[in-house]
């Protein structure tokens, strides 16, 4: 089975790749050819938040995952194995782009030591001045530790390094025939407008000295452009310059980009009234999770599902996201059946997980037989805070309820699950079927009924993988026999 | 844990099979005695035989407790219809017929009709008169014979050889007789005046006016017997009554016996395999007055055993082990099927079994009541004696004896009861 | 089943016990029906019913603490309870007990010197059959609880 290496470039890669997290966490199957996610994620924007926020929930689900899903027939939560390229402790899941730390634009080009018709044309080209808390700046003095601002010409320059860059030949040698690449990008960025095309190219040109550079030039290549679909409140960058950058961005694709894609993604929200706070970048670059970037990750759920006959022309396959009208806020209802049929049930299965373990865990754990039956049980040591797993979990989780959470507060509402609601109508406009054999087990005390039932099936194991696989089983059969 | 359930079930299987009784009817831990005869017997003929020798005469002069108590057992026998066939006879050498009317009958007891009655009245030869008697009854016919049963050696004759040589006759008759039949033979002693002369052991006369012996025997089967003191009381006997009172049979029947809960010391349970005769978890009492004792109690339904209080109540009566001490009482407890309740007591109480045996002796009366020298008859100590009659009752007694099964043991009653502490 | 019944005899009376187990005083024999396989049969398929209710049928995960078990026991021991004091009161109000076992007679009057079985023998008893009860059902419990589903480590996991 392959690999797939995604390249998530700028903050939205980053939030993209952490809305895949999430589903795969939920036990989304990549299907038959996947088997192995590598996220790469490429932002000059160290301290971004949104990007620590993505490393944290890859680092969980990796722990996680290596705890539960050791045998190779594991089907359920954290099924599908994410892969971390870069063991250098701060660096994990990136790839560095060198030479930008604590410089300047100007710095990055030697400007000062152009001279004569090679400063001219810097100096044509990078002319203009950047808002800085209101006062303009000129581009050349832009500090590129928090990424290019909006300005994809000045990506252009500074991400055009992959030749050579240790990071990028490590992902080299690291990919074998069958492998597949896809690239998350935003047209209207910074980072991820200039860098998207330059990265193709280097995969579509890849020579010696980077290793299987033959490879590479014939790999199968999927991608996803998200164009605008966020506003920014007044400041330094102008949101309304969006739509203009798409435009220009989209014009270079079409004759440089989409001929050497197997697929291209396009995904985009128009009518978005919540603002996100105007911020350059940094920690305080902390967008709220979108529903764009849950299409997005379902994208790359696609692009895994489909064969490689379906997929191996390049240059004619051109997808874009389909839902029902969502004026009234999207929920499982209004997704499409293709969609439904992917994410529906793990989702729903895993937001019961994360219920149950946040308002029930504590108060079954040893009193009912699913913790204290068996040769393996699950005691009140496994989830106590001093413990390595159940505390990993646990912040994944919370990162969970915040991606949720910040979903169905944006614009589009994405609110499949009504938090306010018991467990058994918390699933937005799908109430649980009728049970007359059950009708005196409700919400917490059925689901301890599944979790009774699912013991049994569990045989001898580790303490972690039984509890996952308790959840798994239950959570299945709670969907299976009252939703479906 | 499995092994639980496995267990579970041997257990709930081993309890639930019932041990012992569940309505299914245990037979009776003795052959069934009856208190009536269960099936309707046939009436027997009754045979009475009055001995009309001389020693009689005084009993009849006037008007005696002896004609009162004569006719009234004969009248009761009569009203209570123990016989469609009722036949009178007087008895000395030979049996002499009387037509059957009772009245008439006891209206003549007078010594003028026993001299016309005839026969050899001069002397009694007490086992020619039971041959004659023992050779007319047979199974359907209850004799009764009312004689004075004194002997008349006579003179010339030693009277120690003539007894002895009765007794060995009477034996020798009733040997004979019970090895045909099995029949219960019955002597009651009632004494009346007497007004007469007194013929003692030499033949001489004495005049004498005084209360004398006499004896009503009734020979016949077991059953009609018992019939007839069901319906004719000892107690409702004129006259003197019924003083003593001695019977012998062999009876292949057994009494009923069970043991009881009370009255006891200590405590006790009943087997409930044979709640009659076994007692578990005995141990003495340990409070109160009799602390350190044991006792229980034994019912026992003497009904049909012919035997009176007098006897039964005498713990002399009876052979029980040398730990033990017995008290027998009248049972009036109306629930119980019993007659007498016996109570063992010891002080040694441990693991064993017990026989009680309620021996069949020859009764004191006989001892006390014989006179082996009549020659001064008109004595205080010898009035109220008949001459011999221990042989003769001892004759009879040994005759049973010798008949007996030898594996039936010398008893009437023999209870054995397994103690267990 | 008498057996069991009669190691608790003490706490009855040896005279109810000799009824139940069909004492005839016109027999002098245990020849009526012995009541205490009747009586056992049914505390041990009720005994039985408690726990495959409590195990199987009510199966509930909020009803599997070790409380919840012994509420079931004590209902079991209630039921098992009433059932052997009714029996037995009706035996006693309806003077179906043999005389010999009810009274103390004295044996020269036939008077009644004392009772020996009365109203409270019946309440003992009543308890003698919870007791016994209560120890088939704890057996049953562990012998039977570990299918259950919800339960199977009620009232403790082994």
């Amino acid at each position: 089975m392959a690999k797939l290496f995604i390249f998530g470039i700028g903050g939205t890669g980053s939030r993209v790749i952490k809305s895949l997290s999430m589903i795969l966490a939920s036990g989304v199957s990549l299907g038959d050819n996947i088997d192995e996610i590598v996220p790469i994620i490429i932002d000059v924007d160290k301290g971004n938040e949104d990007l620590t926020r993505t490393i944290e929930i890859l680092k969980n689900y990796e722990a996680i995952h290596s705890k539960v899903a050791s045998n190779a027939n594991y089907k359920g939560f954290f099924q599908t194995k994410q892969t971390n390229l870069y063991p250098i402790s701060g660096n994990e899941y990136r790839l560095t782009i060198q030479d930008v730390q604590g410089k300047t634009f100007g710095q990055y080009i030697d400007y000062q030591t152009q001279t004569g018709a090679q400063k001219d044309l810097t100096n044509l080209l990078f002319s203009g001045n950047q808002d800085d808390k209101g006062k303009p700046k000129p581009l050349l003095d832009m500090d590129m530790a928090i990424g290019f601002q909006g300005n994809p010409k000045l990506g252009c320059v500074v991400l055009n390094q992959f030749k050579g860059n240790n990071d990028f030949d490590t992902f080299a040698a690291n990919f074998v025939q069958g492998d597949r690449i896809f690239i998350i990008s935003s047209i209207h960025g910074g980072t991820g407008a200039a860098g998207f095309p330059l990265l193709l190219k280097n995969l579509r040109n890849a020579d010696v000295p980077t290793p299987n550079s033959a490879l590479l030039r014939s790999a199968i290549i999927g991608a996803i452009t998200v164009l605008p679909y966020f506003q920014l409140k007044d400041g330094d960058i102008k949101s309304a310059d969006f739509i203009s950058k798409t435009k220009a961005a989209l014009q270079y694709y079409l004759k440089n980009v989409n001929p050497s894609l197997n697929s291209m993604y396009y995904i985009g929200s128009g009518s978005n009234t919540h603002n996100y706070e105007n911020n350059k970048g940094g920690t305080a670059q902390k967008n709220d999770a979108h529903f764009v970037e849950f299409a997005g990750a379902m994208s790359i759920v696609d692009f895994a599902l489909q064969s490689d006959i379906m997929i191996a022309s390049q240059g004619n396959r051109f997808l874009e996201f389909g839902i029902d009208d969502f004026t009234n806020g999207i929920d499982f209802s209004v997704l499409g059946n293709a969609s439904n049929g992917i994410i529906k049930k793990p989702l729903i299965q895993y937001h019961f997980f994360k219920m149950y373990l946040d308002y029930q865990l504590r108060k079954s754990i040893n009193c009912q037989p699913w913790s204290n039956r068996g040769k393996v049980k699950i005691t009140k040591d496994f989830i106590n805070p001093t413990s390595g797993f159940y505390q990993i979990l646990d912040s994944f989780n919370k990162r969970f309820g915040e991606w949720v959470n910040e979903m169905a507060l944006n614009d589009p509402h994405f609110t499949p699950f009504n938090q306010d609601a018991h467990l058994l109508n918390s699933i937005s406009n799908n109430p649980p079927k009728d049970s007359f054999m059950n009708f005196w087990k409700t919400n917490y005390s059925l689901f301890d009924d599944y979790l009774n039932a699912a013991e049994r099936n569990i045989g001898n194991t580790t303490a972690e993988l039984k509890f996952i696989e308790l959840f798994n089983k239950a959570t299945s059969n709670l969907f299976t026999q009252r939703y479906n | 844990m499995k092994v639980t359930t496995i267990l579970l079930f041997i257990l709930v299987f081993l309890f639930s099979g019932c041990n012992g009784q569940s309505g299914r009817k245990k037979p009776l831990t003795l052959a069934t005695a009856i208190n009536k005869p269960t099936e309707t017997l046939s009436k027997p003929t009754y045979n009475i035989y009055l001995e009309n020798s001389g020693s009689m005469d005084g009993y009849v002069e006037g008007v005696t407790e002896f004609e009162q108590a004569v006719y009234n057992f004969l009248v009761d026998i009569k009203i209570n219809s123990l016989t469609d066939s009722l036949n009178l006879y007087y008895i000395n050498s030979k049996l002499i017929p009387n037509p059957p009317d009772v009245k008439d009958f006891i209206e003549k007891l007078e010594p003028n009709t026993f001299k016309i009655k005839g026969g050899i009245r001069a002397s009694t030869d007490i086992s020619e008169m039971f041959k004659d008697i023992l050779r007319n009854t047979n199974a359907n016919c209850v004799s009764i014979f009312i004689s004075d049963c004194v002997f008349s050696p006579g003179n010339g004759q030693d009277a120690q050889y003539y007894l002895q040589n009765q007794q060995i006759g009477l034996k020798g008759n009733f040997a004979s007789k019970l090895g045909q039949i099995n029949l219960t033979t019955v002597v009651m002693q009632l004494s009346s005046k007497f007004d007469g002369n007194y013929f003692n052991q030499l033949n001489q006369p004495t005049k004498i006016n005084a209360q004398r012996p006499y004896y009503i025997w009734l020979i016949g089967k077991h059953d009609y017997i018992v019939d007839l003191f069901d319906k004719v009381k000892k107690e409702n006997f004129k006259g003197s009554g019924v003083q003593n009172f001695y019977c012998a049979y062999n009876s292949t029947k057994s009494f009923e016996y069970g043991l009881l809960t009370s009255p006891k010391l200590g405590y006790y349970d009943r087997d409930k395999s044979s709640p009659k005769n076994k007692i578990i978890n005995a141990e003495k009492s340990d409070k109160g007055t009799r602390k350190g004792e044991f006792q229980f109690s034994v019912g026992v339904n003497l009904k049909s055993s012919l035997l009176d209080d007098k006897y039964i109540l005498d713990p002399k009566n009876y052979a029980i082990p040398s730990n033990y001490s017995i008290e027998i009482v009248k049972n009036s407890i109306a629930n119980y099927n019993y007659t007498h309740i016996l109570k063992l007591t010891t002080r040694l109480l441990k693991t064993e079994n017990i026989s009680i045996q309620l021996k069949n002796n020859l009764p004191q009366w006989v001892t006390e009541l014989n006179s082996d020298n009549d020659i001064h008859i008109n004595t205080p100590e010898q009035l109220g004696k008949t001459f011999g009659i221990k042989y003769l009752v001892e004759g009879i007694y040994e005759a049973y004896k010798a008949k007996k099964n030898i594996k039936e043991k010398d008893t009437f009653l023999e209870i054995n009861i397994s103690v267990n502490q | 089943m008498g057996t069991i019944y009669c190691w608790l005899q003490s706490l009855f009376g040896q005279d109810l016990a000799e009824h139940l187990w069909g004492w005839d005083m016109s027999t002098q024999d245990y020849t009526k029906p012995n009541q205490f396989n009747t009586l056992g049969l049914y505390m041990v398929v009720l005994s039985f019913t408690m726990v495959f209710i409590f195990y199987y049928i009510i199966n509930h995960p909020r009803f599997n603490r070790w409380w919840s078990w012994l509420i079931m026991l004590l209902i079991n021991a209630g039921l098992n309870f009433l059932y052997a004091w009714l029996i037995t009161l009706s035996d006693l109000s309806n003077n179906f007990i043999s005389d010999d076992l009810m009274y103390v007679r004295d044996v020269s009057t036939n008077e009644i010197i004392t009772q020996k079985i009365i109203e409270s023998n019946c309440i003992y008893f009543g308890i003698t059959n919870a007791i016994i009860a209560s120890v088939f059902f704890i057996l049953f419990s562990f012998a039977f609880r570990w299918w259950s589903k919800n339960c199977s480590t009620c009232p403790f996991p082994n």
